[in-house]
């Protein structure tokens, strides 16, 4: 199964998962890695090399970083290796969300996976007119 | 072969916080489990209700009334499910 490693600064990362947890409830497949605003590089490829290693990756690896061109990105960039290690940047929670709820990637590739986060991550992004829907809280 | 059936039902949301992100999720995890396809129609908005993002896009409050269907080899039993799931107000208690 392909896994999912999500990367940020600050605790982004952790708090997307746990919020898409408490949603949906746990996934195995999905891992978060926080890296402090003054991890050295070194620092931060090695915690998110540890990260890769603990969630294990044989099927494929899909990255999620908080930002294109912050450290986080540059750092996952780094891993990156068509078709085996894919990089989204700009993870949101319903991307995120949509991931948790998948009990299998199934047959999906690691690229087709990564093109259809983005699709999904873009997709979420609505801008509410007025009170066209009152939403689930009346509000 | 038998024509396909859809069975229909229009349900109402009766749970105070409508079908909000956990609410969702459950209804999700619940539909995966059936073969059959599984839509829901709210304000001529037809979605996928094994799809999380799907079902939040129709952001139903209390009171909404959605239009569920049904299709495939076990519809009769997904649409019992689905019903039970939205009328028991997703175990919520509200």
């Amino acid at each position: 199964m392909v896994k999912t490693l999500i990367v940020s600064h600050g605790d982004l990362a952790h708090v997307l998962l746990r919020s898409a947890e408490t949603i949906a409830g746990p996934n195995p497949a999905l891992a978060a890695v926080s890296l402090a605003w003054d991890d050295e590089p070194a620092e931060a490829r090695r915690k998110v090399a540890e990260a890769i290693g603990a969630l294990g990756a044989e099927d494929g690896l899909l990255i999620l970083t908080d930002m294109f061109g912050g450290t986080p990105n540059n750092i996952a960039a780094g891993f990156a290796e068509p078709g085996r290690v894919e990089v989204v940047a700009g993870v949101n929670l319903p991307m995120v969300l949509r991931l948790e709820c998948m009990g299998e990637t199934g047959t999906r590739t690691v690229s087709d996976l990564a093109a259809w986060i983005e699709s999904k991550g873009r997709g979420s992004i609505r801008h509410q007119i007025g009170a066209e829907n009152g939403g689930p809280c009346g509000g | 072969m038998a024509d396909p059936v859809v069975v229909e039902r229009e349900v109402e949301i009766v749970n105070r916080l409508g079908l909000h992100a956990r609410a969702a999720a459950k209804l999700v995890h619940l539909t995966g489990r059936f073969r059959s396809d599984v839509t829901l129609e709210m304000n001529g908005e037809r979605v996928d209700a094994k799809s999380i993002l799907g079902v939040l896009l129709l952001a139903a409050a209390q009171g909404s009334k959605l239009r569920l269907h049904c299709e495939g080899a076990d519809e009769e039993e997904a649409m019992a499910a689905v019903c039970g799931l939205i009328a028991g107000r997703f175990d919520e208690g509200e």
